[in-house]
């Protein structure tokens, strides 16, 4: 059951927008591993069929299932950002956080045996690595207000001036 | 002196951006290129940035005027005046695919 | 070593075994990769002479040198076999995920060789191979192929390149499809058929890691950005589709099997029309920031639904090419086209030569019948409903689909045997492949350039049509200019052909495409991922090297100098209406203009490769065997 009804920030993806071309995998993978390979991005492309696209990072859930779940207690959640946390000396590797998102937004990293959630780049100056490189801006960090702010004015604009 | 009226036609981006096949535009004889350049880009300001430069005066590489589907006019060319009927074709050349 | 793991990958599906060779840092400095490194893989492989068909031809594919960096539009992997085509080197390129996932599993190249005896896909995971039986696979399209084999794989990761129904059954002009892109001309469906071999799967685990990754990312940081602005705005906006208009407006459409060059509802068919009432949404190969496929859709009629990218070579080929203007139609049959797995350029121009041979009384009704049309059909320019139900016979194999799956080189020679006719007069190709989108009549650089291509009349390979189109020079006349002007551009095409980089890049580096603006860029692009001091003069060897490897290869398969020329049609018929009317390239301009280009690439009057050269571009064993 999905429960991401978060007041927190998340990376979030216009489908309108996307083109589906992973830059952001890439970036991202590099950020957090030092090396381009979209197994190891935070930020998944999704293609369900030519095109329907989109992408899909960690939702920052209220009450979020992956922490609920884990039985080493080694996520938690940050009560001001919303993102999840990861105590690597104390994740062994089970998956079961992986089986708790019902985002898919968390993804195993085989070689270190831990898992890899998106933490929006909080350690880069300049903020999001993916949201910055996206080449059509279909990225953004913001939260479901906002993104709903974003879809009336989008819709208005539409209405009343015309489709572009 | 005289006015020659010349037919611009539109295609691709600049016709996306005009919402216009065609704009007949009255020039002063002896006017050259740029002086065509200039009065669609005031007439359509939408195309100065995507299709015409933001001097107003030159198009951006690679749009071209075709002079009655023959002539290309290309940097080299821009000295050249238009006659009374020309057709103008601005055409967003590009490799095929 | 940077950019690349120095190994390619062996298979053979004869006794189902791989085995890996590794390659030297020099080896990739020369071959870099894409059709380059694809041609030199066949050169090194193929036994010559032989048949295209046989255990012999060996598939080569070479993996682009920026494929899965953030280096925009590096996407793309080279493919390479004998073509069944021309019987020459049939080089393609394709774009997206699948270059991808062959690096990050680690190799630069593959080379398959034999026949298998039972119909199979490999599947490469990682650095293991698995011969896998694809008997679920068969008949299944082209996309649908690449799903089933995700499912059973159980991974979205897993990327394929396919053929369809139309390689399965050996039609001569069929093509593999992969990401929904496709390794598109030369026949390379059929070569895989003759092999039964349906598909080639990988998986990449590992991660790509690269010289100077600060510097890389910071220019191609730079260029993404720049790939949003006005240098790109006519492939995102309209994409290819905007050359009809551009072509016809110019009286260089190609209208009713190269008829004429001006068609009369070519706003119809425009990209205009279809960005207008078609257009569902623009979408991107994988590592590319432009995103320039127009995903189009038939909204009405009896086919409603039909769905596919649309560029600009298949949607000539397939409307005003056929005398068309129903845009419905011509979407239908790029999607038969895609589903089923052959070129569209060479299936389209396939059709008009079939409707002219119509029209003349060359073939008849009859010759159509088959269960599902009892009475035969009426072929005739315009006539969408007949062109799709023959795309269809052709890609099945069905009454005259079987001499028409041929090509019109095939085409024609057979039936012009049997019926007493004369229509290699209006079969357009060179070479043995279809001619391009573009009259060439009107255009003399680019008649040349379609003349000396090495997989035939590509108009992507020379690229001879920018100066003319662009007014460099007079593009209704021959002079002295021309042999060079063919060389430079064709060289310059081979350099985004080899690394590979997609040419809607070009001038996002600086604002000007030429060699100066794009040169130094492409250059720090190759340094910041190999760690290599690559400079100007290294980037133009790229290009000549690719293509005095294709034609090595071509001369040691028996090309001579009168395999260079063109469809009788462009030869001896003037065109009458438009701008372009009353042009023709004969034999003499031809010929001189032949004179001018072989001496432009330094080679002899036969156009062999003098030893010189040969050893100077690094080839020396190539030099001992084709030199002069």
């Amino acid at each position: 059951m999905a429960v991401s009804t978060s007041k927190f920030n998340y990376i979030d993806c216009d489908p309108d927008l996307c083109i589906g071309c992973q830059i952001c995998e890439y970036v991202c993978s590099y950020t957090k591993n030092g090396e381009y390979n979209t197994y190891h991005s935070r930020i998944r492309t999704v293609r369900v069929d030519e095109v329907l696209i989109t992408a899909i990072a960690c939702r920052t859930c209220e009450n979020a299932p992956c922490v609920i779940s884990c039985p080493q207690k080694a996520l938690s959640q940050d009560p001001e950002t919303g993102t999840i946390r990861l105590e690597a000396t104390k994740c062994d590797g089970c998956a079961w956080c992986i089986d708790a998102c019902d985002f898919g937004a968390i993804s195993m990293n085989h070689e270190a045996r831990l898992v890899e959630i998106c933490d929006q780049c909080e350690n880069e100056e300049d903020g999001p690595q993916c949201v910055l490189w996206c080449p059509k801006e279909a990225l953004a960090l913001t939260t479901p207000e906002q993104r709903a702010q974003k879809s009336r004015r989008e819709l208005i604009k539409q209405e009343v001036i015309g489709p572009k | 002196m005289d006015n020659i009226q010349v037919l611009i036609e539109f295609t691709g981006i600049s016709r996306m951006l005009t919402e216009k096949m065609e704009y007949q535009l009255s020039l002063a004889e002896g006017a050259g290129i740029m002086d065509v350049v200039r009065a669609i880009g005031r007439k359509f300001p939408l195309l100065v940035g995507e299709v015409i430069e933001k001097d107003g005066e030159t198009l951006i590489p690679t749009n071209l005027f075709s002079v009655n589907g023959k002539q290309i006019l290309n940097e080299k060319q821009l000295h050249y005046q238009p006659k009374d009927g020309d057709r103008l074709i601005l055409l967003s050349l590009l490799a095929g695919g | 070593m940077f950019g690349y793991s120095g190994k390619i990958l062996h298979i053979d599906l004869i006794e189902q075994k791989t085995w890996v060779e590794g390659k030297t840092e020099d080896w990739y400095k020369i071959w870099i990769g894409g059709v380059s490194m694809a041609t030199r893989l066949c050169w090194e492989n193929i036994t010559p002479g032989c048949d295209p068909y046989s255990p012999e031809n060996p598939v080569c594919f070479a993996n682009g040198i920026f494929a899965g960096t953030p280096v925009p539009v590096g996407g793309k992997y080279g493919l390479a076999s004998k073509s069944p085509m021309t019987g020459f080197i049939g080089d393609s390129l394709s774009g997206s995920w699948f270059s991808i996932a062959l690096k990050r599993a680690s190799w630069d190249g593959v080379v398959i060789h034999g026949t298998s005896e039972e119909w199979v896909y490999i599947f490469i995971d990682d650095e293991r191979v698995e011969f896998r039986d694809a008997s679920k696979l068969m008949g299944l399209g082209t996309f649908a192929a690449e799903e089933a084999i995700r499912d059973e794989l159980a991974d979205d990761q897993v990327r394929s390149a396919t053929i369809g129904p139309a390689g399965e059954n050996m039609v001569r002009f069929a093509n593999v499809t992969n990401d929904g892109r496709q390794a598109g001309r030369t026949g390379h469906g059929s070569v895989w058929a003759s092999k039964k071999l349906k598909a080639v799967s990988v998986r990449g685990t590992k991660g790509i890691t690269v010289a100077d990754p600060e510097t890389l990312n910071k220019l191609s940081f730079d260029i993404t950005k720049a790939a949003q602005g006005p240098h790109t705005s006519k492939y995102r906006l309209l994409g290819t589709v905007t050359n009809v208009l551009n072509m016809n407006k110019l009286g260089l459409l190609p209208t009713r099997n190269y008829q004429e060059g001006v068609f009369e509802d070519a706003e119809m068919v425009s990209g205009e029309f279809l960005h207008e009432h078609n257009k569902v949404k623009t979408i991107a190969c994988a590592q590319c920031p432009i995103a320039c496929e127009q995903m189009s859709m038939v909204k009405t009629g009896p086919w409603a639904g039909a769905m596919t990218g649309i560029e600009y070579e298949c949607l000539f080929a397939n409307s005003s090419n056929l005398g068309i203007n129903d845009i419905n139609a011509a979407i239908k049959l790029i999607e038969i086209a895609d589903q089923g797995g052959m070129d569209a350029m060479s299936m389209g121009i396939t059709l008009s030569w079939a409707m002219e041979s119509f029209e003349k009384g060359v073939l008849t009704k009859e010759d159509f019948k088959c269960e599902k049309h009892p009475d035969g059909l009426e072929l005739t320019f315009g006539n969408g409903m007949a062109a799709v139900a023959t795309a269809e016979m052709i890609r099945d194999q069905v009454a005259v689909g079987k001499l028409l799956s041929q090509g019109t080189k095939r085409a024609s020679e057979t039936i012009d045997k049997e019926r007493g006719t004369k229509s290699y007069q209006w079969a357009m190709h060179s070479k043995g492949m279809e001619t391009a989108g573009y009259e060439a009549r009107g255009l003399k650089t680019f008649s040349l350039g379609s003349a000396v291509g090495t997989r035939g009349p590509c108009h992507n390979r020379t690229a001879a049509y920018d100066p003319d189109i662009k007014g460099v020079v007079d593009r209704f006349t021959v002079d002295d200019t021309r042999g060079e002007l063919a060389r430079s551009t064709e060289e310059y095409a081979a350099v985004y052909d080899t690394l590979p980089l997609c040419k809607f890049i070009r001038r996002c580096f600086t604002g000007k495409a030429d060699r100066a603006g794009a040169w130094p860029m492409i250059a720090k692009l190759i340094n910041a991922t190999t760690g290599w001091n690559y400079e100007y003069d290294d980037i133009d060897l790229i290009g000549e090297r690719a293509f005095t490897i294709k034609k090595a290869f071509n001369i040691r398969e028996g090309w001579k100098r009168t395999d260079d020329t063109l469809p009788y049609r462009w030869m001896n018929e003037p065109m009458t209406k438009g701008p372009s009317a009353g042009h023709f390239t004969s034999d003499e301009e031809l010929e001189y203009m032949k004179d001018l280009y072989y001496k432009a690439k330094g080679w002899n009057n036969d156009g062999m490769i003098p030893k010189e050269k040969l050893k100077e571009l690094g080839m020396p064993d190539v030099a001992e065997q084709i030199g002069v």
